[in-house]
């Protein structure tokens, strides 16, 4: 950053008073801070890489966790069977209509899993460019299939360069039913995490962007998207329907301000970049506090061992309950401290609300219903 | 509320405090009367204080509590009747008369001169021809100290807060050597732990002798602080009964005349709100030393009440919102209505996009006190944009003002009056119709209560409701918790500067509240 930019941003802080603030909204409201997360019941031995958990008609669930797809049923989820294991990491899951699973795999594309053929089918490419980053896939009623692609730069495994890059190249996609005539929908999305199908309405997140949009289905190609939440206090990630019309919205990190202060030091990032290991940047994080190498920690957030009150988060876990409109109705915590961090995911199921937390790497209970 | 020392003090304890155990009133009225244009504003009245005793006058606003301590400080003279000091009979034709005597008056509404210094405030009267401002202010100091006030004696008093200020003018009595002091609501701008203070000190002067009258509309503070208690209804005695005789349900019944059912506090019905649209986010808005990094947001259809001790930057925010003081030009924060950025560079903006801010000082910031209930309500239309006419249509004037004050229940007798001849509580019923009339989508109130009589405090929080349920986004700002409980679906606790916690209504307690507040 030469000369003339650190001027032209310095007369640009003047003249935009509002657009330099490093202002984060507070979690009050339907997202005051509770520690309810803390509380629930963690489902079986951990699952490392945990990332998406989606709920069968039968009342079992399918969890990707690492490179596996796993079965979990019977009461309390004791039961758990492999699905499949692929060479990279699973992620997002959803069911089709016809009964496939569908699983996005980090650097492969989009598997579809059909339980009478054990070699799944593939999609990996979509306008002439491979599906190395698809993070969420949803299907609609009709049969036909959306997607959305994280990053078209790096893989799902790399979000956090993507994020420091300030990329914007995400894509949303749709495809037949048979993975068919694959299209893109949207491009340069901010890094589009989650997706759902609701009441004819096709939602989805953008994580660098902090917002949630909404679209019609669209029926000829054209989609023109609009902001029903924008402006959130983390990084939504997957957002999947509660089955009464609302959604489990999850949020893997909180921002703060030293990350939105560090998103505006160009040359601060760059040297980052080059020189410390990813773990160790200041960035969001799905888990914090084990290793003495991170950006504040020890002294800086503990006095005595104990965290203290204004220490910033260096992750935290939120699942966010929103009402069919889009407002947040509700929102369970893991705050600066806390155990379960980084949610990716969660799912209503007749046993209560199964919460994914990728930072501890355990599948959590809520047996409340959030509404 | 908070848990006042018992009063049995040890000092106290040994001076005489009802009565049967004094000798001679130091201060008596007998049939004292004042006529106001035909109108009787006391009428009958008979009133003794005896030395080291606190005799607290409650009555509704408007009952004559404050003309008959006028009458006593000699700021306005009786019709009728007599006064006696020391068994003498006195006419005291101003206010220096009384002062002389021994009497002296703590207004409501403080008297200070804002240019000087609070020491300067302190000697004001009885300056010397020469005064070095050295001694005046060391003086000042030890007194101050001696009251344990924090107040640095050169400050001009217009940089004061109002507990500041109201601590100054106590000063000034002490400093004036008075045998009878007039407390006209001296703790309704004192935060609850300088409540305490002032508590200590009333038993301090007491147990030294002096008389104190004591006004309050906080009932309980009565019932605590007094040895006795008169009450007074529309101008006429109606009971002076020793405190102890006496409860707040009995107080409340002498006072309105009748059996009031609801409760003044938590009367109020109290409902789950749907949550709404998001109407205002304030987001780590900083200024100065005062507001550090505060974040909250309200939305519409539901009443967010601000609790917090004094200095803690809650008016300070809501001044902010409504564009009167600046937040920090870089890392300010970012303020949003309906996701917009705002930052207003004077109130009138504000006002324009629907905000309205309903001050806690009305005397100095809420209304025009020399023009009529009208006047002032038609100026309020006309600062907004929509409301602006070059012509000033006095039907239109007329037809407003009779909507608010049928809406209100502004003392529709008192029409024709200027401002500040109407009681308090009248006067904040037209500062708020005056931010009304505007039609706001988001109101602050500062402190609505403050002031205001038990028999008007139903009405502004049944208002403070009513806009909540037409869908308007509230904020009240309030350091007396049970309004706060009363009134609020969702309440936020300010400590130096920041939001440090957040209760739903449910289970919010005055304990807890208190406990984010001052920890």
């Amino acid at each position: 950053m030469g000369f003339l930019d650190h001027l032209v941003r310095d007369i640009r802080s003047v003249i935009d008073r509002d657009g330099e603030q490093n202002a984060i909204p507070p979690l009050d409201g339907a997202l005051s801070p509770n520690d309810r997360l803390e509380a629930c019941a963690v489902i079986g031995d951990p699952l490392p890489g945990l990332d998406d958990v989606v709920a069968a008609p039968d009342g079992a669930v399918f969890v990707s966790a690492g490179p596996r797809v796993l079965k979990l049923s019977g009461p309390g989820f004791a039961n758990r069977t492999l699905v499949t294991e692929f060479d990279s990491e699973a992620g997002g899951l959803a069911l089709h209509p016809d009964g496939r699973l569908m699983v996005c795999v980090a650097g492969q594309g989009l598997a579809a899993i059909d339980p009478a053929r054990p070699v799944p089918h593939w999609l990996q490419n979509c306008d002439g460019r491979p599906l190395a980053g698809l993070l969420s896939v949803a299907a609609a009623p009709d049969g036909r299939i959306f997607a959305v692609e994280g990053s078209r730069a790096r893989p799902p495994a790399e979000w956090r360069h993507d994020l420091m890059e300030k990329r914007h190249n995400g894509r949303l996609i749709v495809c037949g039913a048979a993975l068919d005539g694959p299209t893109t929908l949207l491009r340069d999305l901010h890094y589009p995490y989650g997706i759902a199908i609701e009441s004819g309405q096709l939602w989805f997140t953008e994580s660098w962007a902090h917002r949630v949009s909404r679209l019609p289905l669209p029926q000829n190609g054209s989609a023109a998207p609009q902001i029903v939440l924008r402006n959130l206090p983390g990084y939504p990630a997957r957002l999947h329907g509660d089955g009464r019309g609302g959604f489990h919205l999850a949020l893997f990190a909180r921002r703060t301000h030293l990350i939105e202060f560090v998103l505006k030091e160009d040359d601060f990032r760059t040297e980052m970049i080059a020189t410390i290991a990813p773990d160790h940047w200041v960035a969001p994080a799905y888990a914090g506090g084990a290793d003495c190498l991170e950006p504040m920690q020890i002294g800086g957030v503990k006095a005595l061992g104990i965290q203290k009150p204004w220490a910033p988060p260096r992750s935290y876990g939120l699942l966010v309950h929103l009402d069919a409109d889009g407002e947040p109705t509700s929102s369970i915590h893991s705050r600066a401290g806390g155990r379960f961090h980084g949610i990716t995911a969660a799912c209503a199921t007749p046993q209560g609300t199964l919460i994914a937390s990728r930072g501890a790497g355990c599948l959590l209970l809520e047996p409340g219903e959030m509404r | 509320m908070t848990e006042f020392a018992p009063l049995s003090q040890p000092a106290a304890d040994a001076v005489p405090k009802t009565r049967e155990s004094a000798h001679e009133p130091v201060l008596k009225v007998v049939n004292g009367a004042k006529v106001y244009g035909g109108v009787h504003a006391i009428e009958g009245v008979s009133f003794d204080l005896f030395p080291g005793e606190v005799h607290a006058l409650v009555g509704e606003n408007g009952a004559g509590k404050s003309t008959l301590c006028k009458a006593i400080a000699g700021a306005i003279r009786l019709t009728s009747g007599d006064m006696f000091v020391d068994g003498k009979r006195v006419d005291f034709e101003q206010p220096r008369d009384a002062l002389s005597a021994g009497i002296c008056m703590v207004y409501q509404e403080t008297s200070l001169v804002p240019t000087m210094t609070a020491a300067q405030n302190i000697e004001l009267g009885n300056e010397k021809l020469l005064t070095r401002f050295r001694t005046l202010n060391i003086q000042a100091q030890q007194l101050l100290q001696s009251l344990n006030f924090h107040v640095d004696p050169a400050t001009p008093v217009a940089l004061l807060g109002t507990a500041k200020k109201q601590m100054v003018e106590i000063a000034r009595a002490i400093y004036n050597k008075a045998r009878i002091i007039i407390f006209d609501e001296p703790t309704a701008s004192l935060t609850p732990e300088e409540i305490v203070h002032f508590f200590h000190l009333v038993r301090d002067l007491r147990a030294r002798g002096v008389a104190i009258i004591y006004i309050s509309h906080a009932l309980e503070e009565s019932l605590q602080i007094a040895d006795r208690i008169t009450v007074l209804r529309d101008g006429r005695l109606v009971i002076t009964a020793p405190a102890k005789t006496l409860t707040r349900d009995a107080l409340v019944q002498h006072m309105v005349g009748r059996h009031v059912a609801q409760a003044v506090y938590g009367g109020t019905e109290r409902r789950t709100h749907q949550r709404r649209e998001k109407v205002l986010t304030v987001e780590n808005v900083t200024m100065g030393m005062v507001v550090k990094n505060m974040s909250f947001s309200v939305y519409a259809g539901e009443v967010v009440g601000i609790a917090g001790l004094i200095g803690s930057g809650r008016t300070e925010i809501a001044k902010i919102v409504f564009g009167a003081l600046k937040r920090n030009l870089v890392n300010g924060g970012t303020i949003r209505l309906r996701g917009r950025p705002i930052r207003y560079r004077v109130p009138r903006q504000a006002i324009d996009d629907g905000i309205a801010y309903i001050t806690e000082d009305r005397k100095a910031n809420g209304f025009f006190e020399t023009m009529v209930v009208d006047d002032n309500v038609y100026i309020g239309k006309l600062a907004t944009r929509a409301g602006f006419s070059f012509l000033l249509s006095r039907a239109r004037r007329s037809k407003l003002a009779n909507y608010w004050v049928e809406r209100l229940k502004i003392n529709a007798l008192q029409r024709k009056a200027r401002i500040v001849e109407l009681s308090g509580g009248n006067q904040q019923k037209v500062v708020l119709a005056k931010s009304l009339v505007q039609d706001p989508s988001i109101i602050i109130f500062d402190e609505p209560t403050r002031g205001v009589d038990v028999g008007t405090i139903p009405h502004i929080h049944a208002e403070i409701r009513r806009l909540a349920d037409e869908g308007k986004a509230v904020v009240v700002i309030s350091s007396y918790l049970p309004e706060i409980l009363a009134v609020s679906d969702r309440i936020l606790v300010a400590r130096t500067g920041r939001i440090v916690a957040e209760f739903d209504a449910a289970e919010a307690t005055q304990d807890k509240i208190l406990y984010a507040a001052v920890h």
